[in-house]
């Protein structure tokens, strides 16, 4: 019988002492007398246990001797005892010297924290394999068309359909496309909600995964119109349905035909947030080539490679290219690995928050270093006497390295819990700016990583005073006694050297992001971002399919809305701006006249009602807003942005022109006004070439409310919600937020990264100034001799405080003349991140050095001032 | 004759808690229950490394001897050391109290004050 695991003192402690303590009988007894007292100390504080336990195993481990067994023999025994020896000897020196142990602990523990809270978010978003079988295997299928600027888009299902047909290096091709819908409330499933779905063919067959419960579609399943089968996650299952496995055969909403064939396996959810998946039937004839409105994946087939399917898919686009130049100029498809289409831009940010951290480690290598070459320099005598007497080099050099291992084996468990504080909050900063990042752990593979981590630092601080311990002349160190030997000096300048030209590498970088970040929070958007609220409307159900229902519904929702006290102006869009809607849809146009788009003639799409760029203070520039005289009867009209006007139509009046919008809509727009400019997407990027049209002309069933308000946004929300939700109660209404927030999120990975570097410069900033510190008080000591005869001499205490201020200030100037050149380089490796600011900025540059130099002048400021004080005559008494 | 053995004074107390505890309990002189003996009556606080070596060394000089015994609920089953003190212990003891003694006499007034 064991005590239950709630009970239990620590684990690691425990671990500990069954290494210590023989396994047996003979172990168990002491064993079972920690447990028997720590149960006893945790009935009056769980804290005090705790505590006492871990003092009790760590003084078992120290000073615990037990009896040589009778079977002595092993030819191991005397290695492994010398070992036991230095480490009961290497903990008693440590605990003797509580400030340089407690210094050194703390500047490791906060380094392998940094890192390993790093490490483990880097295990869960780039390293940690999809959820998937054989999930290396899985490819995203992305198209682009360099010639007409797009990077990135998706396929259309006649394409589609060829791959398919065509490709050899794929297992199994899926498609799908994504939708929002509401469901209605009812007294058993609670109130009406938005679902994300997917309309999709082939998806679990290409993920590997089946239905929990219940089965995968089959052919039958898809029809032209409604499917006849969905599938459900556990989640919508859960919710909805309580987990009855009566839902097998249920309806999604009353009378519909679609009924529910599955449910998926908790925790599945592709892609993104779905809950609901309908088999899609693909029809190009009914769908033109050009309509790409698919996403697809793949799954390669097993000793396939990405580059193998690239090389099939060019080949591929290149005959449609030929055969259907009307929709495929240009276009080609890219074939990308599923997680590195997941990570995205957050792989960049997150290698060099790698590198980052490890900076500060090695900053926090050397700083450690320089501690323990001042440490020795106290025990020169004692280890010389002991190398009087016999001790062998190569076994002085392990004692020091045997305290150099416990410090940074220690240190590792200080930093482990500084990780898991560190991971957190670092969860917390990211918001959803780093996607993978919520399941961070401190598992396994991190726990091993930071113990690798405190092996190698042990080891990497420790060898440099190994060395030199052990290969410094025996009658030199005895005749120099406490003052330091040269070599060791300049050693620990030249660690300090090191230091400088890091930190100034990390405060670079960090200056650089925190330019760029500020550039970004300034750039103009286009429109007025503040006290504006928004709130998404997803229509669904047969009332919805009746033409001009969807758009009477937002026509009423915005008149509500207007109508409330506090709300200045209502009106609705397609996708919000700034990347707000989580899509953003691009069309090609035509000048009529062409027979197809051609380079570079292509906008960005949305549908708005009238007075969405009154609501917005998006600047009318020429013509008119849509109003009521706009309707489904009337001539087809479309607004245009500045960059639209200027690109396309240079020299010329745009209004009153036509074009074609370039997709199932042959009928040419009238150009009836122009607007300013506006991000539609990302930040960072120039404003693009916009267009557009009014629901009334092109109906659309999910929309989102813009309403600007007198107030704060957010007093406002409820009032605005319960108004919308009022044209019709089945309807949810969802993603209430308010634009400052959109923003936020737009920044979110920028102000991640921002905030990151800037912690990781000011710990190197710090470490660096306690280095340049020690280095320095050592200086002082080592001269204090010297300094005394000056002062006795009649020298001011001026110049001898220069004496020590321009040695330090030497050090500072090699540090910097090695960091420049190194912070430019490396300033390189996120050029692309930057914003509005280049790698080489020498605003940032002087700052940084102004900065560095400030804090390494008050490092040396104090022993300086401690130079001045020394009593000439105690100086030359001490010889 | 085997020769006298002399008792440090952290040995010295240990055999005593030993003593006490088996006067009320014999066997029930485990590890644990030595320290907390030592620590409510001698008001000793005790490293527990530096305990589990002493008893050791004891057990070596031949003045303890243990045996196995069940543990109960309260130590998660595991096996306890119940110690006695050997003869030879109880040899030592008793000469360590002699030795005291004699030392003592004739300094009462001097200790008093």
């Amino acid at each position: 019988m064991r005590a239950t695991a709630t009970s239990m003192p620590p684990r690691l402690a425990r671990w500990l002492l069954d290494r210590i303590v023989p396994r047996g009988p003979e172990g168990d007894t002491i064993r079972g007398d920690l447990l028997e007292e720590y149960a006893a100390r945790r009935a009056r504080s769980l804290a005090a246990a705790w505590c006492w336990y871990w003092l009790a195993t760590l003084s078992i481990l120290l000073r615990y001797r037990r009896r040589q067994s009778q079977s002595v023999g092993s030819s191991r025994q005397p290695l492994l005892a010398a070992v036991a020896q230095d480490v009961r000897y290497g903990a008693r020196t440590l605990i003797k010297a509580p400030a340089f142990t407690a210094v050194v602990l703390i500047t490791l523990g906060l380094g392998i924290g940094a890192n390993t809270a790093i490490f483990s978010a880097l295990d869960a978003v780039l390293l940690q394999p999809l959820p998937y079988p054989d999930p290396h295997r899985l490819v995203r299928l992305v198209s682009e068309n360099p010639t007409m600027g797009i990077s990135s888009s998706n396929v259309s299902a006649a394409d589609f359909l060829d791959w398919q047909r065509d490709t050899r290096a794929f297992e199994s091709l899926a498609a799908f496309s994504t939708f929002s819908t509401s469901i209605g409330a009812s007294a058993a499933q609670g109130g009406a909600e938005r679902i994300a779905g997917v309309f999709e063919t082939n998806l679990f067959t290409v993920l590997g995964i089946a239905p929990a419960i219940g089965r995968d579609f089959n052919g039958g399943d898809a029809h032209p119109g409604l499917a006849s089968a969905a599938i459900v996650s556990d989640g919508f299952w859960q919710r909805r349905f309580g987990g009855d496995p009566g839902i097998l055969g249920k309806t999604l909403r009353p009378g519909s035909p679609t009924a529910f064939v599955g449910v998926m396996p908790r925790g599945f959810a592709f892609p993104d947030d779905v809950e609901l998946w309908i088999p899609d039937l693909l029809n190009p004839a009914s769908d033109p080539r050009d309509n790409r409105d698919l996403e697809a994946v793949g799954r390669l087939r097993a000793g396939v490679s990405v580059r193998q399917a690239q090389a099939e898919l060019d080949a591929i686009s290149q005959r449609l290219d030929t055969a259907f130049p009307a929709s495929n100029r240009g276009w080609r498809v890219r074939v990308v690995p599923l997680t590195d289409y997941i990570v995205g831009d957050a792989r960049r940010t997150l290698l060099l928050l790698v590198g980052a951290v490890a900076l500060v480690m090695l900053v926090a290598c050397a700083n450690v270093a320089n501690l323990f070459l001042a440490h020795a320099a106290g025990r020169q005598r004692e280890i010389a006497v002991r190398a009087a007497i016999g001790a062998a080099r190569g076994r002085i050099a392990r004692q020091v390295l045997t305290e150099s291992l416990l410090l940074s084996l220690a240190a590792g468990g200080i930093g482990i819990l500084i990780g898991r504080a560190a991971l957190r909050l670092l969860i917390a900063i990211a918001g959803s700016g780093i996607p993978r990042l919520e399941h961070a752990t401190l598992d396994r593979t991190v726990l091993l990583f930071t113990l690798a981590v405190s092996i190698g630092t042990g080891l990497l601080f420790g060898l440099l005073p190994a060395l030199h311990l052990s290969r410094a002349g025996l009658l030199q160190m005895l005749r120099e006694g406490s003052r330091g030997a040269g070599t060791r000096s300049r050693t620990r300048q030249a660690l300090v050297v090191a230091e400088v030209a890091i930190a100034l590498v990390l405060l670079v970088s960090a200056g650089l992001l925190a330019r760029s970040f500020q550039g970004l929070q300034r750039v103009d958007v286009g429109f007025d971002p503040h006290q504006l609220l928004t709130m998404r409307v997803t229509l669904g159900g047969a009332k919805y399919r009746q033409r001009g229902a969807d758009v009477r519904y937002f026509q009423q929702a915005i008149e509500r809305v207007t109508a409330l006290p506090g709300v200045r102006s209502a009106a609705a869009v397609l996708s919000l701006p700034v990347g707000g809607g989580g899509f953003y849809l691009g069309r090609g146009f035509i000048r009529p006249g062409l027979s197809h788009p051609v380079e570079g003639y292509s906008a960005g799409f949305q549908i708005v009602t009238p007075g969405y760029f009154k609501t917005l203070g998006m600047p009318m520039l020429a013509g008119r807003d849509f109003d009521a005289r706009d309707t489904t009867a009337s001539p087809q009209v479309v607004v245009i942005n500045r960059t639209v006007a200027s690109r396309f139509f240079a020299g010329e009046n745009p209004i009153g022109q036509k074009v074609l919008v370039w997709k199932d809509e042959k009928t040419p727009r009238e150009i009836i006004g122009v607007v300013g400019d506006l991000k539609s997407n990302d930040l960072a990027a120039a404003a693009g070439a916009e267009m557009f049209v009014p629901d009334t002309q092109s109906e659309v069933d999910d929309m989102t409310l813009v309403v600007r308000t007198d107030g704060a946004p957010a007093a406002s929300a409820a009032a605005v919600k319960a108004a919308v939700e009022g044209v019709d109660r089945t309807q949810a209404v969802y993603d209430v937020k308010t634009f400052d927030s959109i923003m936020a999120k737009a920044l979110a990975q920028q102000r991640f990264s921002v905030m990151l570097f800037a912690a990781f410069a000011a710990l190197a900033l710090a470490l660096a100034a306690v280095g340049l510190y020690g280095v320095m008080t050592h200086v002082v000591n080592a001269r204090a001799h010297e300094m005394g005869v000056r002062l006795a001499l009649g020298a001011r205490p001026a110049s001898v405080r220069g004496l020590v201020v321009n040695q330090a200030l030497r050090l500072l100037a090699i540090g910097l003349a090695v960091g420049v050149p190194l912070s430019l380089a490396a300033a390189r490796l996120f050029g692309k991140l930057l914003y509005g600011v280049g790698p080489s900025d020498p605003l940032t540059l002087v700052a940084v050095v102004a900065t560095l130099a400030g804090v390494a002048w008050v490092s040396a400021w104090i022993p300086a001032l401690r130079a001045t004080r020394i009593d000439p005559a105690s100086a030359l008494r001490a010889e | 004759m085997a020769e006298p053995t002399y008792l440090g004074e952290f040995e010295l107390l240990v055999l005593l808690s030993v003593l006490r505890i088996a006067q009320e309990d014999a066997g029930a002189a485990s590890g644990a229950a030595i320290a907390r003996e030592l620590e409510e009556e001698a008001a000793r606080r005790v490293s527990r490394g530096a305990l589990y070596t002493t008893l050791d060394r004891l057990e070596g000089k031949g003045l303890l001897r243990w045996k196995i015994a069940a543990g109960g609920p309260e130590r998660g089953a595991l096996p306890r050391r119940a110690y006695t003190v050997t003869t030879r212990g109880m040899e030592a003891v008793r000469n360590s109290q002699r030795t005291l003694e004699r030392m003592w006499r004739g300094l009462d007034q001097v200790l008093k004050s």
